[in-house]
């Protein structure tokens, strides 16, 4: 069942939600909340992939994905005042202001979406993975992508994407422990 | 529920009105809704607190700026 803004506050109130920064009364939304942009992206660093053009990722139990962030891409912060321009068919990673856990023993999930209103101008902020799963802990990756014909302006603390809140149907045997929990700007 | 005074405009498609009316902030805000959602000269909406002269209200659609919820001040509200 997802929760309503009602049953988010409540969560909230009693820890078995956090959210930090707490959001706004007006991010809310019947059956959502909204959580706004960091001021970290982090963009490919084309001078690399040039470098070791025609190399091939093979995704698996191999792979280190900390490694190919670290190697491909460049951390860039934001200057509120200007923003960062992403044009078209460009695609960065970004994470939310907030800060968000969910415990284990909370029985509850989330799905992270994006915004109507952004939708409409192209902005996808994620690549078909939008679960949270219940034990989560940290900020949430936004893999973000331009898929309309006019570049963005994208701004820190900007309402970037939705929160879905649902119940879980008993308490999960181990809380989220993947390599993402925790995970940094 | 209530109403809230709002510039309606026709959208680009037949089953879109586009509405404008102004954030207690004193911001213009666009929502695209339908006509079903819309009077000659309000949007329906409803409404979930008051605070010192300004109401919360929820939209029945997210705002162009991506907003559900807007504080209007209270002489922007209709009669029901």
């Amino acid at each position: 069942m997802i929760l309503t803004d009602r049953e988010i506050l409540t969560s909230l109130e009693h820890g078995q939600i956090v959210i930090q920064p707490v959001p706004d009364p007006v991010r809310f939304s019947s059956t959502s909340v909204d959580l706004c942009l960091s001021n970290v992206i982090r963009v490919w660093d084309f001078d690399q992939v040039e470098k070791t053009k025609g190399e091939v990722i093979t995704p698996g139990a191999e792979f280190n994905y900390e490694k190919f962030r670290a190697k491909y891409t460049k951390k860039v912060v934001v200057d509120k005042s200007k923003g960062y321009v992403l044009a078209p068919d460009a695609f960065v990673l970004g994470w939310t202001k907030e800060l968000l856990v969910l415990p284990n023993h909370s029985r509850i999930a989330a799905r992270v979406e994006g915004k109507s209103s952004l939708a409409r101008l192209g902005l996808a902020v994620h690549v078909t993975a939008p679960t949270i799963h219940a034990g989560f802990e940290g900020p949430i990756q936004l893999e973000m992508c331009n898929l309309g014909p006019v570049s963005i302006r994208l701004t820190p603390d900007m309402p970037i994407c939705q929160l879905i809140f649902e119940q879980t149907f008993g308490t999960p045997a181990k809380g989220y422990s993947g390599q993402f929990k925790k995970q940094k700007r | 529920m209530c109403r809230i005074r709002a510039k309606i405009t026709r959208g680009s498609m037949a089953s879109e009105r586009v509405a404008y009316f102004t954030s207690a902030a004193g911001e213009t805000i666009e929502v695209i809704l339908s006509p079903s959602q819309v009077g000659k000269d309000h949007i329906v909406a409803s409404e979930l607190a008051r605070d010192s002269g300004c109401v919360l209200i929820e939209l029945p659609q997210e705002t162009s700026s991506g907003d559900w919820r807007v504080w209007v001040k209270r002489d922007q509200l209709l009669a029901m």
